[in-house]
């Protein structure tokens, strides 16, 4: 029977044979979901450590409530992160079907 | 005429009829270009449903970021959005905020993966390449049928969006309003295709763009006018409904959860992941991410906080959802009014559009081809498209006829049971080689299944007292996950056969098993022969 038939093989033992570019994309979907949980969970921990119990207390910077601003940072530090990922980390190569990590499409 | 008075707020007769004038205008020029778009590219060799959902996987940067934004960002961003933030508070706002880097999750998680692996299948659609990975049509008709299902309610929800705002340009008339958004929408959905999306996605973009500036404009204007700052029109509002102002309006683990069904969640609906299938080369993929990031950054900062300075300058509207169109027809020239009316329905329009071309198209080609007709013609599967289209207009509309009071309650209920079922099979069978078809239909099942028991539970004392609130998307996302992985690893003996595992992960593979290749088929064959 046909090799590409078979069931019964033990993932672990196409490592050697794993498309890099795909290794690529693993690494980059950990990185994105990291930052955007990380970024989300911080500025809300933020938002709730920040804000006081008692209304009368609220403090304000740049117009707006601390704790908000606080929390809000975090969004642009996610799109700073975002930007420079995009542009100086992700790694660019080939989408074709078949193509090195090097192959670059124009 | 006088114009029309509503509670809370009025709108002059030249208002109105301004707004009514200029949407008219779009409507024609949409629906013109729409169909421009569809015959010029009718010439083209590639079959006609392939163009019609994937565009002909080739569109260029700004139509892809144009077309995942305005399709992720519509009467909930627009309308809802705004009208949850006028009840909640800044809390919400800052859920909204955290959703602008949607784009960046969904196409730097699946984008390049997704592109590879497409052009290795010849797949149309996600739920093709789903059905590709495991070989499995239940998972796929499971997928297809929540997606489409939860497609539908959201769908709806945009509706009631639109038909609120119409009805507040009509004088309150809901069913008015319900009726000339049923028109323009369907008119526009049933018309166009991708390729025409896309176009037009350019150009509602840009409109977009410029209603939420103009909304922004008018609020700051009128703040600075009466108050003289805004932390003064703050302090106002701490006075007079402080509890808008705090974070405590909601509980941490309910906020939490909101703020992943905005942002995760939008990630996770197929006509987002859908924009995985609309480019070839890497440059359009990074260009499109920033794009879609910035614009969305944009909108978000603008509308996330629109409630909350409604209630600053009116804190009487009777309906929160009528909180943009007040602003719209109360602070800005009549004209302006309209581009932001129009900007607001193009933002409702596309999404409607882009679920229901994604639903007509996955229930058309991967179950009704798939499943059920195997011969059908390209002409019979565009025949089923096309029915399908108008079944799930006709659900919206029996949805829509009876709205609730906050229209962004049920949009965030469909994205978040679309987001349970759809991001862990699909993240699962992009990256974990392990992962199997029991294994990942388990977490496709379970994933809406405890979205919706957990959220019935959610509204007893009970739920409130031991899980603190905790939002059902939380629990929806770590249980069908773990599943997932348990039964897939108990379930190793039914791994897909090798060819298609190579596909998913090595760098060579057989042709033959990359395109939608039947692997069940050809091994029944050879057991037979044997």
């Amino acid at each position: 029977m046909d090799n590409n038939l078979s069931r019964n093989y033990n993932v672990d033992d196409f490592k050697k044979e794993e498309d890099e570019r795909f290794i690529i994309c693993a690494k980059e979907c950990v990185f994105t979901q990291g930052l955007y949980f990380t970024c989300t969970i911080i500025a809300f921990i933020l938002a709730y450590t920040l804000s006081p119990d008692d209304v009368g207390s609220l403090q304000y910077i740049f117009g707006l409530p601390v704790w908000f601003a606080a929390a809000t940072s975090m969004c642009a530090l996610m799109f700073i992160v975002m930007l420079v990922f995009n542009l100086k980390v992700s790694k660019r190569f080939s989408l074709k079907p078949r193509a090195g990590i090097e192959e670059v499409d124009e | 005429m006088n114009g029309v008075s509503l509670d809370g707020f009025t709108i002059t007769s030249s208002t109105q009829s301004t707004i009514l004038i200029i949407f008219l205008i779009y409507s024609i020029v949409i629906i013109g270009l729409g169909l421009y778009v569809k015959y010029s590219s009718k010439k083209s060799d590639e079959s006609k449903l392939a163009n019609f959902i994937t565009g002909g996987g080739d569109l260029n940067a700004y139509e892809v970021a144009m077309i995942a934004t305005t399709t992720a960002m519509a009467g909930g961003t627009m309308v809802g959005g705004p009208g949850l933030t006028y009840r909640i508070g800044l809390i919400y706002t800052l859920a909204i905020y955290t959703a602008f880097i949607s784009t960046f999750v969904t196409l730097g998680t699946f984008g390049k993966k997704f592109a590879i692996v497409r052009q290795r299948t010849k797949a149309q659609t996600i739920s093709q390449l789903i059905y590709h990975r495991f070989q499995s049509t239940s998972l796929v008709v499971v997928l297809v049928g929540c997606g489409g299902l939860f497609s539908i309610v959201s769908g709806a929800g945009q509706l009631v969006s639109a038909a609120k705002l119409f009805a507040a340009i009509m004088g309150g008339r809901y069913m008015l309003g319900l009726f000339i958004s049923i028109i323009a929408v369907a008119i526009y959905s049933i018309s166009g295709g991708v390729k025409s999306l896309a176009k037009v996605a350019v150009l509602q973009g840009a409109l977009m763009l410029a209603a939420v500036l103009f909304i922004g404009f008018a609020q700051y204007n009128d703040i600075f006018k009466e108050y003289g700052s805004i932390q003064a029109g703050m302090e106002m509002l701490q006075r007079a409904n402080g509890a808008l102002l705090q974070a405590t309006s909601w509980k941490p683990l309910f906020a939490i959860g909101i703020a992943v069904v905005t942002g995760w969640g939008a990630t996770g609906i197929p006509a987002a992941m859908q924009s995985t299938m609309f480019y070839k080369s890497p440059k359009v993929l990074t260009k499109a991410t920033i794009l879609g990031c910035g614009v969305f950054l944009i909108i978000r900062s603008v509308m996330g906080l629109s409630g909350v300075l409604t209630a600053i300058i009116n804190p009487n509207l009777q309906s929160a959802d009528w909180s943009t169109i007040y602003i719209a027809s109360n602070f800005l020239p009549p004209w302006m009014a309209g581009v932001v009316v129009a900007g607001i329905f193009a933002a409702i329009q596309s999404s409607i559009a882009g679920f229901l071309i994604m639903t007509g198209g996955s229930i058309a080609i991967d179950i009704y081809k798939t499943c059920i007709n195997k011969e059908a013609g390209e002409d019979k599967v565009q025949q089923v498209n096309l029915g399908i289209l108008l079944v799930g207009i006709a659900i919206m509309i029996i949805i829509a006829l009876r709205p609730g009071e906050l229209v962004e309650i049920l949009i965030l209920f469909a994205s978040g049971c679309m987001a349970a079922s759809y991001m862990i099979p699909f993240m699962l069978g992009a990256y974990w080689r392990k992962a199997t078809a029991a294994g990942t239909l388990c977490a496709a099942v379970s994933g809406p299944v405890i979205y919706i028991a957990v959220h019935l539970l959610s509204s007893t004392k009970w739920y409130s007292h031991t899980l603190g609130n905790m939002h059902p998307i939380l629990p929806a996302i770590i249980l069908p996950l773990f599943l997932g992985v348990v039964v897939s690893l108990c379930t190793q003996d039914k791994k897909v056969p090798l060819g298609i595992y190579k596909v998913w992960f090595c760098k060579d593979y057989d042709e033959e098993f990359a395109l939608m290749y039947d692997a069940n088929a050809k091994a029944r064959r050879a057991q037979a022969k044997n």
